[in-house]
């Protein structure tokens, strides 16, 4: 009682007190700011080291290794929401497991739920769903917990723990709250930056997946986004990083194409579309498409080359064939039509033959008359064959025969040029799987072509028909058909272009530029080739191989 | 009581001290006052007075000064508004009891926020308040340098006393030319407050041979000036030295604290919004009269004080002499002898009883009293 009433008289007259100071509070105070600016430099230097593509498990093991520098830090966890679920989506020191979603009893739901930063004493390391209690000994001492805010909604909670208990003061865990707010942003951008890379990945992929050139450029030609698949054709070893011209880049040209369609594509604001004919014999059709912003602005031109040579190539066979049934089906009539006439000639000689002596000139004229006749009924009945429009499956054939067939064609156009035909045909050739038809087709071709490569010249005009087979190492056979001509042969720089449809040296009265083109074909269609030699001035030949099937040997 | 603690703040006692106002604020490093006093003061021309020291050191300034004469929690709060809203830094009360002890309150919320019943009691507070000068205007309150602030509390109807040494202020500015303006009544009431303060502290179980000196001291000039001052408006000697004796009062009951008088004055005053010297005047030889058993001795050398002759006398008549000393005085000054005159109501004694235990003054008491003793003294006093 005594004391009491001391204590409180103590307490009146201020013994136990002294005028607070101005000097001590602004010290504490000064304290309290440095401690504060220290922390809010952690912050900075940590938002300085989260780069934008870290995932957000580095992001905390980055900041686990700074944040001791700030407040106790035995323990760091960053606690995620989907799907209505909390689970910890990492944690620190790395030898802590995460143990799946937090159940809802979980004092880490409530805290979720009112969104309050709070500090907790005291915590088993069971109620965090963590196992690693060795580090801690059995317990968080103190646990500071505060929400995450993404775009004003919770996204969930970091956890900072510490060994001892009362590590952490209501300043403390404002910092731990501005640290989540720095965090939460962190991890916002990297997310968003993933969802950016993954969709411009898409794009990438897309745009690289085409087989063809395909080029951004800017108004000023410059590529701008390739997907580096230009023409072979095209150097492409040298600066291939370097912005370039598409005109240098893409055709090999110092200065813009003069078929560019550029400006056309800006004017019309509308696709264009060209088609260009290389000088080596490729076909490209190339697409203009304009690239329009949010401001209805021509930005720039998507440029996309096709190479069409192939598919312009299949094209060209397919009409000519059509054309060659037109034609055909025209001679099978004129043919027929010439048969029955012919016949009445020959029948009508050969009954006047045998009204006259057989030592009469009359019998040797008449003679004559029924020899030509049957030899036009011939040549009436080969162009009958050749141009029957059934299909014509492939059949063990005999080149040699088709040989002779094409020659009773065109024996009498070759000998108008006075051009002497040498015949070497090997005897015993195998006959090999093919359409007849097609094989004449390509052998006259071979002729006609012979033929006309000798016009005009000066010496005897030879053309050399020959068959034969040859022998690769590997033990495959080939049969090879071959003309040779001593005409005015071919210049090297043309040699590839020969084959390209519409490709010719003739005048364009006399050819279409598709012979070789279709033989090609064809002779590739026999799973074959054609093979050429040629010596400017001295002749060519012209080889069609084809594969002998030695089983049927 | 061995160890013992005496406070003051800076004191600037004398005529025309008040021309001292602007370069103490200025010392303290204020930049902008919040000058607090009430409309009284004002019609008087001292505030007038003191803003021109103010603006002759080029002081920013605001005055508040919607105060009535028992400061009430609502005006603390009004005043924290107005202080903050004109974002002052420093405090200058000028007045009696009122605007002191208000701006006691704003100088406490300013700094450590909440609300002035979470500082009621003892070192409550925590962080130092603001600069404070303080300008008296009445000879009793003793404001100006006591760790006390009194503010009513209107929900609960009652006084509240907050004790802190930061409530000490920084510069006591006692100028005795500011008395002259008060009335005959309001003389007499604050000389018998002082009185009182003198009295309380001087028995007090915490006064101390510091304390005790400034209480005699303030008791003799008392004596001999009181009257004189309550007589003549314009005795300008009485008027210092009663602003002397109220200082010196004030520095004793400071650090001694008082006794049952206020305890229970505390609690009269918390009711009926009067000028407690009054109420003080009605109590006080009551209190004495029950506290004479405890310290007669201490009573005799009052009755010394208060100009009786006391050779030959026996202690306790001695002792006596002194209540007799202070009634006459009382009368003489013309004060209402009894609180029913005052307008206390006989119903409300048991409870004023209750509340006055509670009451920190009563812990320094001489003499233990309980609730029976304190409805018994109020009973003397109505």
């Amino acid at each position: 009682m005594f004391k009491e009433k001391m204590k409180l008289i103590e307490n009146l007259t201020g013994v136990n007190s002294s005028k607070l100071n101005y000097y001590v509070e602004l010290k504490k105070r000064n304290e309290e700011i440095v401690k504060q600016n220290n922390r809010l430099e952690i912050i900075n230097q940590l938002v300085r080291d989260i780069n934008i593509d870290m995932t957000i498990r580095d992001i905390i093991k980055r900041v686990y290794s700074k944040l001791p520098l700030a407040i106790p830090c035995d323990f760091l966890g960053l606690v995620l929401t989907a799907e209505d679920e909390l689970y910890i989506k990492a944690i620190m020191p790395a030898t802590f497991k995460c143990e799946g979603t937090i159940p809802q009893e979980s004092f880490l739901w409530e805290c979720f739920r009112n969104g309050e930063a709070q500090i907790f004493e005291n915590v088993n390391p069971d109620d965090l769903f963590v196992d690693g209690r060795t580090e801690l000994e059995g317990r968080v001492g103190s646990l500071a917990a505060v929400s995450l805010i993404v775009k004003g909604s919770a996204q969930g909670l970091l956890l900072v723990g510490s060994k001892i208990s009362s590590a952490y003061t209501p300043s403390e865990l404002v910092f731990v709250q501005q640290l989540a707010d720095q965090l939460a942003i962190c991890i916002l951008n990297a997310k968003l930056y993933k969802q950016v890379f993954r969709a411009k990945s898409e794009w990438e992929t897309t745009f690289n997946a085409v087989t063809e050139p395909m080029v951004l450029i800017d108004r000023s030609f410059n590529i701008v986004r390739s997907n580096n698949r230009f023409p072979i054709e095209c150097d492409s070893s040298e600066g291939n990083d370097k912005v370039q011209k598409c005109y240098k880049r893409i055709w090999g040209q110092d200065k813009k194409c003069d078929e560019c369609m550029m400006d056309e594509t800006v004017r019309t604001r509308k696709p264009a579309y060209k088609r260009f004919r290389m000088d080596k014999g490729k076909i490209y059709d190339i697409f203009y498409y304009p690239v329009i912003n949010e401001y209805n602005q021509i930005v720039g031109i998507i440029h996309h080359v096709k190479d069409v040579t192939e598919k312009t190539k299949i094209e060209v066979q397919l009409m000519q064939s059509a054309k060659l049934a037109a034609i055909g089906e025209m001679s099978a009539g004129v043919a027929h039509e010439l048969n029955n006439p012919m016949t009445v000639i020959i029948g009508t000689a050969q009954m006047m033959q045998r009204e006259v002596y057989e030592e009469s000139p009359e019998s040797e004229f008449l003679n004559d008359i029924i020899n030509c006749g049957l030899r036009c009924k011939k040549i009436i009945q080969n162009l009958l064959t050749f141009s029957r429009q059934d299909e014509y499956p492939f059949a063990p054939t005999d080149i040699n025969e088709e040989l002779e067939r094409v020659l009773s064609l065109v024996n009498y156009q070759i000998n108008k040029n006075k051009i002497q035909i040498v015949q070497s045909l090997s005897p015993d050739l195998p006959k090999i799987n093919a359409n007849g038809h097609q094989i004449q087709q390509v052998l006259i071709n071979f002729l006609l072509n012979a033929r006309d490569a000798l016009e005009g010249m000066e010496r005897e005009k030879l053309i050399e028909i020959s068959t034969s087979v040859r022998e690769d190492d590997d033990g495959k056979k080939w049969l090879l058909a071959t003309v040779r001509d001593n005409g005015i042969g071919i210049e090297k720089e043309n040699l590839l272009k020969i084959f390209n449809p519409f490709y010719t040296n003739k005048n364009s009265i006399k050819g279409t530029g598709l012979g070789l083109s279709v033989s090609l074909g064809i002779a590739e269609a026999h799973d074959g080739t054609i093979e050429v030699e040629t010596v400017l001035d001295e002749g060519s030949s012209f080889s069609l191989v084809l594969p002998v099937e030695t089983d049927e040997c | 009581m061995n160890i013992i603690k005496y406070v003051t703040p800076e004191i600037i006692f004398g005529c025309g001290a008040l021309a001292q106002v602007g370069d103490s604020v200025l010392r303290q490093g204020a930049h902008k006052v919040f000058v607090v006093s009430d409309e009284g003061v004002i019609n008087s021309g001292w505030v007038e007075k003191a803003l021109y020291y103010l603006d002759a050191v080029g002081l920013d300034h605001e005055v508040y000064c919607n105060l009535s004469s028992n400061p009430k929690d609502s005006e603390v709060v009004e005043g924290l508004q107005k202080y903050r809203e004109t974002e002052c830094d420093s405090i200058l009360a000028i007045g009696g009891g009122s605007p002191t002890d208000v701006a006691k309150a704003v100088a406490i919320l300013a700094t450590n926020g909440g609300i002035i019943q979470d500082y009621e009691g003892v070192n409550k507070v925590t962080h130092p308040l603001p600069p404070m000068v303080v300008v008296p205007s009445t000879a009793g309150a003793g404001s100006e340098v006591t760790q006390f602030a009194i503010i009513v509390d209107q929900k609960r109807n009652l006084k509240m006393t907050i004790i802190s040494k930061s409530l000490v202020p920084d510069i006591a500015i006692i100028d005795p030319h500011l008395l002259i303006t008060k009335s005959a009544k309001l003389t007499a009431a604050t000389g018998i407050d002082a009185l009182s303060h003198a009295v309380e502290s001087f028995v007090s179980l915490a006064a101390n041979p510091i304390t005790e000196v400034h209480a005699l001291t303030s008791i003799k000039l008392i004596t001999s000036n009181l009257r004189e001052s309550y007589a003549c408006n314009i005795n300008l000697e009485a008027k210092e030295k009663m602003a002397m004796a109220s200082l010196q009062a004030a520095l004793s009951f400071s650090n001694a604290i008082l006794g049952a008088t206020h305890a229970m004055v505390h609690q009269v005053d918390g009711l009926l919004d009067k000028h407690h010297g009054e109420s003080n005047a009605c109590v006080l030889p009551n209190v004495m009269e029950f506290n004479m058993i405890a310290c007669p001795s201490k009573f005799k050398q009052i009755a010394v004080a208060l100009g009786e002759e006391v050779t030959g006398l026996s202690t306790w008549t001695a002792a006596e002499a002194a209540i007799k000393a202070v009634r006459r005085l009382i009368k003489d000054i013309g004060l209402v002898e009894g609180l029913a005159k005052v307008g206390l109501e006989h119903d409300a004694l048991p409870l004023l009883s209750r509340n006055a235990l509670n009451d920190a003054c009563l812990i320094t008491n001489p003499r233990d009293a309980d609730e029976h003793d304190i409805h018994e003294i109020f009973i003397k006093s109505m």
